[in-house]
């Protein structure tokens, strides 16, 4: 019964939350409410992960994997943004196309770009 | 080679572990491995949409216009829900209430089929939208730089999730038969602890995949 009750206890937690995350993005705040709903989304994820599939109960090997998994999407996840932060904008893949004439979709035969023409400012 | 000869070597409850305690830890431990292959697998999925976020912040800020924004939140407490069951469930098996557990396994999966119904209802009204994936977006109404992406990466994020969804809707079932025929006790319920951790799991990729498509 104890159990019952921490279990429902823990759920109403993740109800509440959830619901905060939909009030708060009804206030369209940018790329703060991103980071706002992605907070709140890892509170609920730790909720889960701790009192629904068991962490609680088990010390050593479960946790190790599990954190060791979340620095490796931490290390993918970072090297892949820093990079693309680090590019010159023009060489963000793959767009911008319109939406009538996506890759595959076109009938024209494909042409090569026209290329700037050589001269000043090339070294 | 004689037929017995092929017959794998198993043996219903493996006895090399000396006692439960070790089976359980061993079980588990296993089952976070797995779970950490399935969360490495939407890492992939999550870094393209940041990828693709970063590159086209505005289409991907606007998606959400576009989105059904009440049946996308919706399905997330359908989800919730449906979780708060299989620990409720755990919860009764460990109190000896074997029919209670089942019950609000099959009450978790007919949540389950309520979250596809829900999602089946929103692909239809995109595919009549002409937002499709890839080669085939037709959507005249967003039509930016980087729409495409945003629906591409809808339709395969939640397609994988769907999947998952499906996968754990065939766990849950096959736990609530096992349940309601007697096959758990306080003692010995790890398949009913495993199976919930995979439909927890399901859970939790879809709490990542909501904000990030429908709300912010």
């Amino acid at each position: 019964m104890a159990g019952s009750l921490k279990m429902l206890g823990v759920g109403l937690g993740l109800l509440v939350l959830t619901t905060l995350s939909f009030a708060l993005s009804r206030l369209h705040t940018g790329t703060l409410g991103l980071v706002v709903a992605l907070v709140i989304a890892a509170a609920k994820v730790g909720l889960i992960a701790f009192f629904y599939m068991h962490l609680s109960e088990r010390q050593g090997g479960p946790r190790l994997v599990i954190a060791t998994a979340f620095v490796f999407v931490a290390i993918l996840m970072g090297l892949v943004l820093v990079e693309a932060g680090d590019r010159a904008a023009p060489t963000m893949p793959p767009g911008p196309f319109q939406p009538l004439l996506l890759p595959g979709r076109s009938t024209v035969p494909k042409v090569a770009p026209p290329r700037a023409s050589p001269g000043e400012g090339s070294p | 080679m004689r037929p017995e000869a092929s017959l794998p070597p198993v043996v219903p409850q493996a006895g090399h572990f000396g006692d439960e305690a070790s089976r359980q830890d061993a079980a588990h431990l296993g089952m976070w491995i797995f779970i950490a292959s399935e969360v490495m697998l939407f890492t992939a999925l999550f870094t393209a949409y940041a990828f693709y976020r970063y590159a086209y912040p505005d289409a991907f800020h606007q998606g959400r216009l576009h989105m059904e924004v009440g049946l996308g939140t919706l399905n997330t407490y359908v989800l919730v829900t449906s979780s708060i069951l299989v620990a409720l469930a755990i919860s009764a098996v460990r109190a000896g209430r074997d029919l209670r557990a089942g019950g609000l396994l099959l009450g978790a999966l007919a949540l389950g089929v309520v979250f596809l119904f829900i999602k089946g209802a929103e692909y239809t009204q995109h595919a009549h939208d002409g937002a499709l994936p890839g080669a085939w977006y037709d959507f005249e109404a967003f039509s930016m730089p980087g729409a495409s992406l945003f629906f591409t990466l809808y339709w395969v994020m939640t397609g994988v999730h769907a999947v998952h969804v499906l996968v754990g809707m065939g766990v849950l079932s096959t736990l609530a038969v096992r349940a309601l025929s007697g096959h758990f006790s306080v003692a010995y319920h790890t398949p009913l602890e495993l199976g919930g951790m995979y439909w927890h799991l399901v859970d939790i990729v879809w709490l990542f995949l909501w904000p990030l498509l429908y709300l912010a």
